[in-house]
């Protein structure tokens, strides 16, 4: 017993100096510059969902060049979390805390309340507080664009969308889908299902290929880590899948067709220009196709020229206010196709 | 035997030994997770003090910390007292769902009244409809030998899915104001009032604290307490005793599910003031560990409550100061508590060694 | 000739208790020792260090002049010495021979060498008389093929000392015979055997010498044919034994228990009780005698609330108990000492107050309220456990720590504390030795004479016979003879238990 218990204590012994060499010793000291902090806390998905926090951190990072800050996250693993998460930077002083996520709201909102004197933003919510910046994304615009181009694209008429979960901000770009779709085809089938969830990929993939069975060609797919369940579907059938936030077409070349891009990196980095200038304001702020913000990709020229030129086209007409995507089904419902 | 003063003081006193087996199952912790940080690149003392920091490091730190404990006390003793019995609760987080459903849906459907017969309700309904997530399990074990485990796994799936449908886009108890899938703020009457200034902590954790005091009452003090401990030790000697067993597992699932009900309803009333689908983080899942370290003792589980109470909150400094990953956290955590888990085998090997020794010196 | 065993001066204690006190033991090569000893004795403790279990505070052991110290089993097997314990080791969706070769099996290459495991057993089994089947499933074979089993893996592994502890507490007579036949082959075949055991008749009928245990030390090492059962006795409990107990005259009184046609199902959903009739008078013993199995556990399970009736009557003093549960049995007056008290008996993890509260938990004094004073419950066992010579150091010592037959003192303390009108006594002297038995046989005369109507339910037919009034025999559900104490031969007994009224 004695020498095992001496034999164990001889292995922590050299592991411990072992693992402090390994380790470099001693951590880098700690900064005698003090830079402005600006930090964010995600959504439950955290860093490397490949889409919306990913660009948040971007845009922090883009401030970082631009500004000379200095970037900070909290990853909150839970909903109980927000709170604790946004307080925790609010009493280290960050000098904007931006908060990712509609579902994020009620906490900024909380927090906003008891520091008063630091500045938030919000990504997709609205907070109605004098230091509290509102962001959203008229995704619709962009929705309308990609409906657009699938409709153009669709040899069989039919096109397909998945939903993560039902959420405003879904329902806003399905709205813009369908009427953009329309607007090229009147009589297009589009099949739409959700699936509940923005973290199951496989569950993704069950949604896209009853979808593609039925002879959809091309599914949007507007469903963060879900909706890469419907680009590996369309990689397996060989059709065509529409990417959502960013770029997505490097996930699968020849199958992503376009993505509708909403640049929440723009609108993170404005934000943070603000508090820098003395601008901030604690408004809503839109960010649509006018801000540069929503977009569509050509990546892998896999839409048709004349397709593109078509989309270009309705995207001056947006631009122009010809054209009033529909943000909800009521709009939707009232929408009519426009002549072309 | 020669008599060794250490050893009846730290030892030889099981109350106190429980206690000592914690704190060194947290010390053997604390050593491993040491390793992992450095390797990963992180020096490890200032992580740790981040972790103190915060737990203790302001009022509103501390409060978090107590935010957390307030469910994890609830639903630990749910836990407890069915394993008392002999069943193995693991239904406690879709008990919470309900209970939270139940709570807040009272919380806004009255117009505002005086706040302690509102809270009262809305209390109640949680409390009532925890119960019933534990009378069907119960029942189902009493009536047709359904394992209890099987049927809570089920019913937690279809709280979860209840609490879902309930505030999703199209759900009844969606608010329909707000872009948000939750259910409406409760009424001002309704909410559980914070403790102190500056800090989220409310008067639940005093709540949770004389909750457990009642369960400790119960257990063992109470005729029915030594019922419920009688059918979980031996059920064919309780049987004999004239102890309707049947009726007991369905009693005390139900008073487990209840203080599951509870977590959810004093969460909502206390902390979110509006229904989430998934407003609790797995307290209910927990709370196996909260009760397992805290001996299935109510006492013990007021204090493993608050260890965990710690953890959560501190976690958030470890990532905020040293920008430790937000799954390295999880793992830290886990290891912690894997260790706890693991304090009755390193109670056991102590006592060996001590009695060893003793009889050494003895020859 | 040469000891083979020669253990020195062994002193091991536990916590409060000293287990072995300077214990010498000297075992010969080639002969059968009986340790004899009570419950409590020190005899498994002192058999726990010889093979290594436990170790001792200090001693010595010599092995063939050899100074030994095993620091587990391990060691004591490759000393050669072989133990075959209470609890089979056996695994039982195993087959015999695979369990035999377990951790030792002859190999070809990576692949167990089944032809030449089989031929080795099949040669030792016939060696010494044990022919079995070595391909049926442990499950599937009776108890005493298991307890072969055991042996056959002790002679596999090559042991030529062998402990047997208490070999005979779950075989049945005949296959008890068996097991005395098998030790006689071993013995002519220059193994050496330990016998423990409590029973006195087994010491005599196989034993070459006896060591005696008392209370952790040695009292005496005799030479079997030089002693006899009462001296063997005395010596084991350290003071004169009662064999019968006297049954003063009684006359017994009014009905108290009445049993008519009842019908009930067994634990597989069997007819287990096929319209079974019996009646219990107050101060009347009635026994219960049959061969296991042919209903005795259905009758007591169903007159305890413990098992439904299917069809039937039940009464006690005239009220219809047949599907009432066991609460209500407790409340119209019935005690009950179950033939399992570590299953139904007691809850071991429970201090030994809380056991003695079962049954009275929401009876007054003990409940204030929804209270329970335990305070008062544990003044109340305290009286219960002198009056019973229960020996603990306190009443908070967990029942599980207590030996089988003060165990056994608790449950009859607690049920005899009910002052019942009915006495429901199954197997009460199961596992117990005789100074405990002696106690408990004592205790039942005494409800007796108290005026309480007694049934008594045993496998023993010599208790049965001793104690009952009268004597039913029940064979496959049913009562199918009755005799009076006085005119009862157990020849006659015996016949009608194996169903020979039948014929």
């Amino acid at each position: 017993m004695k020498k095992v218990l001496k034999t164990t204590g001889m292995v922590f012994l050299i592991l411990f100096i072992a693992a402090n060499i390994w380790a470099g010793g001693e951590q880098e000291v700690e900064k005698v510059e003090k830079k402005l902090v600006m930090a964010m806390v995600t959504n439950q998905s955290g860093l490397g969902d490949q889409s919306f926090n990913d660009a948040a951190w971007e845009g922090l990072a883009q401030a970082v060049e631009k500004y000379g800050i200095e970037r900070k996250v909290l990853e909150a693993r839970e909903q109980a979390q927000y709170v604790p998460n946004l307080s925790t930077l609010a009493e280290q002083n960050a000098a904007l805390i931006v908060g990712v996520g509609f579902m994020i709201k009620d906490a900024v909102k909380e927090t906003a309340e008891m520091f008063p004197n630091t500045n938030f933003a919000i990504v997709d919510g609205g907070v109605d507080l004098p230091n509290v910046a509102s962001i959203h994304f008229k995704e619709n615009e962009g929705a309308f664009l990609v409906g657009a181009i699938a409709a153009k694209v669709s040899k069989t008429g039919k096109i397909g969308y998945v939903g993560g979960m039902s959420t405003p901000v879904t329902n806003r770009m399905e709205a813009g889908y369908r009427a953009g779709a329309i607007t090229v085809n009147p009589d297009i089938e589009i099949f739409i299902s959700y699936a509940g969830t923005f973290a199951d990929p496989a569950k993704g993939e069950e949604m896209a290929v009853p979808q593609y069975d039925q002879g959809a060609d091309v599914i949007f797919q507007v469903a963060g880590q879900t909706g890469l369940g419907v680009i590996n579907a369309a990689k397996k059938k060989g059709k065509y899948a529409i990417g959502i936030d960013r770029d997505q077409n490097y996930l699968a070349p020849k199958n992503v067709l376009s993505s509708m891009i909403k640049r929440v990196d723009i609108a993170v980095s404005n934000a943070c220009g603000m508090v820098v200038n003395g601008t901030f304001e604690g408004k809503h702020y839109y960010y649509g196709i006018k801000e540069g913000a929503i977009d569509f990709a050509t990546t892998g020229n896999l839409i048709p020229p004349d397709v593109v030129n078509y989309a270009n086209m309705l995207k001056k007409k947006i631009l122009s206010g010809e054209i009033n995507p529909p943000s909800t089904y009521e709009e939707l419902d009232a929408f009519t196709p426009p002549k072309l | 035997m020669k008599k060794n003063p250490l050893f009846d003081i730290f030892i030889g006193n099981d109350s106190v030994f429980s206690f000592v087996k914690a704190i060194l199952a947290v010390f053997f912790a604390l050593i491993i997770v040491y390793f992992i940080l450095l390797l990963t690149g992180y020096s490890p003392f200032p992580v740790y003090g981040a972790l103190l920091k915060g737990a203790f490091g302001s009022r509103r730190c501390f409060g978090e910390c107590l935010v957390s404990t307030t469910p994890l006390l609830f639903s630990g003793l749910g836990f407890a007292i069915a394993y008392r019995c002999g069943l193995f609760n693991i239904g406690l987080e879709g008990q919470i769902t309900v209970g939270g459903i139940a709570a807040a849906f009272i919380g806004y459907i009255f117009p505002e009244m005086n706040p302690v017969i509102h809270v009262s309700a809305c209390i109640a309904a949680g409390f009532l409809a925890g119960a019933l997530w534990g009378f069907i399990p119960g029942y189902l074990k009493a009536r047709f030998g359904i394992h209890e485990v099987i049927s809570v796994i089920m019913l937690n799936h279809i709280a979860f899915k209840i609490a879902a449908y309930l505030v999703s886009m199209q759900g009844p108890m969606k608010d329909r104001l707000d872009d948000m899938p939750a259910s409406p703020f409760i009424r001002d009457s309704a909410k559980i009032v914070r403790l102190v200034n500056g800090s989220r902590v409310h008067w639940g954790i005093i709540l949770a604290v004389i909750t457990a005091f009642i369960i400790w009452v119960l257990l063992f003090r109470t005729r029915l307490g030594f019922r419920i401990r009688a059918v979980g030790k031996n059920k064919y000697a309780a049987e004999t005793a004239g102890i309707n067993v049947k009726r007991h597992i369905i009693l005390t699932l139900s008073i487990s599910g209840a203080l599951g009900g509870l977590a959810g309803a004093v969460e909502i009333l206390g902390v979110h003031y509006r229904l989430f689908a998934a407003f609790s983080p797995g307290y209910g899942f927990d709370a196996i560990a909260v009760a397992l370290l805290g001996m299935v003792h109510p006492i013990g589980i007021i204090a493993s409550a608050f260890l965990f109470g710690i953890l959560r909150s501190g976690s958030v400094f470890m990532q905020a100061m040293y920008g430790v990953n937000k799954d390295m956290v999880s793992v830290i955590t886990a290891i912690i508590v894997l260790f706890m888990g693991m304090s009755a085998p390193i109670g056991i090997m102590i006592k060996d060694r001590f009695k060893r020794k003793s009889h050494g010196t003895s020859v | 000739m040469a000891a083979i065993i020669r253990m020195e001066n062994i002193i091991k204690t536990f916590p409060g208790v000293l287990a072995n006190d300077k214990v010498s033991l000297e075992v010969e090569k080639g002969e059968i020792h009986c340790l004899l000893g009570e419950n409590g004795a020190g005899k498994s403790t002192l058999m726990n260090i010889l093979y290594g279990l436990t170790s001792c505070d200090s001693g010595e052991i010599y092995i063939k002049d050899q100074l030994v110290e095993f620091s587990g089993p391990r060691d004591a097997i490759a000393s050669g010495i072989g133990m075959v314990h209470q609890h089979f080791m056996l695994i039982p969706v195993f087959t015999v021979m695979e369990n035999l070769i377990l951790g030792n099996e002859p190999v070809k290459g990576l692949k167990i060498d089944k032809i030449k495991s089989e031929k080795i057993l099949a040669d030792i089994s016939g060696k010494y008389g044990m022919e079995m089947n070595l391909h049926a499933y442990v499950k599937d074979i009776s108890v005493g093929m298991q307890q072969r089993v055991e042996i056959l893996k002790l002679l596999y592994r090559g042991a030529d000392i062998m402990i047997f502890d208490e070999p005979t507490a779950i075989l049945t007579p005949q296959e008890i015979l068996e097991l005395y036949k098998v030790m006689e082959s071993l013995r002519q075949r220059g193994k050496t055997i330990i016998f423990i055991t409590h029973k006195l008749k087994e010491v005599m009928e196989i034993s070459d010498r006896v060591t005696v245990l008392r209370d952790g030390r040695v009292i005496n090492k005799i030479k079997t044919e030089s002693t006899n059962t009462r001296e063997l006795a005395k010596m084991m409990v350290g003071r004169e034994v009662l064999f019968s107990t006297r049954r003063p005259e009684k006359r017994a009184g009014a009905e108290v228990l009445r049993v008519e046609d009842l019908y009930a199902k067994d634990k597989r959903g069997q007819k287990g009780l096929k319209g079974l009739c019996l009646n219990v008078k107050a101060g009347e013993i009635v026994g219960i005698a049959g061969v296991d199995g042919n209903g005795q556990s259905e009758l007591v399970e169903v007159l305890t609330g413990l098992r439904r009736t299917d069809s039937g009557s039940i009464k006690i003093e005239d009220r219809e108990m047949a599907h009432r549960n066991a609460g209500r049995f407790l409340a119209a007056g019935t005690a009950h000492i179950p033939d399992d008290r570590l299953l139904r008996g007691l809850i071991l993890d429970f201090p030994l107050y809380e056991n003695m509260l079962l049954g009275f938990q929401d009876q007054k004094p003990f409940t204030k309220g929804i209270f329970i004073d335990f305070n008062k419950v544990r003044q109340w066992s305290k009286g219960l456990v002198e009056a019973f010579d229960v020996r603990v150091p306190n009443v908070n010592v967990q029942a599980g720590s207590l030996s089988g037959g003060n165990q056994q003192k608790a449950v009859l303390a607690r049920e005899f504390a009910r002052d019942p009108k009915l006495l429901i006594a199954s197997q009460p002297t199961r596992g117990l030795d005789v100074g405990a038995i002696e106690f408990v046989h004592e205790r039942i005369m005494q409800a007796r004479q108290n005026g309480k109507a007694v049934l008594l339910v045993s496998l023993d037919l010599s208790e049965i016979m001793n104690l009952s009034d009268r004597i039913l025999v029940i064979y496959e559900g049913k009562i199918i003879a009755e005799f009076m104490a006085d005119e009862a031969a157990d020849t006659e007994i015996g016949f009608m238990m194996a169903g020979g009224g039948k014929k």
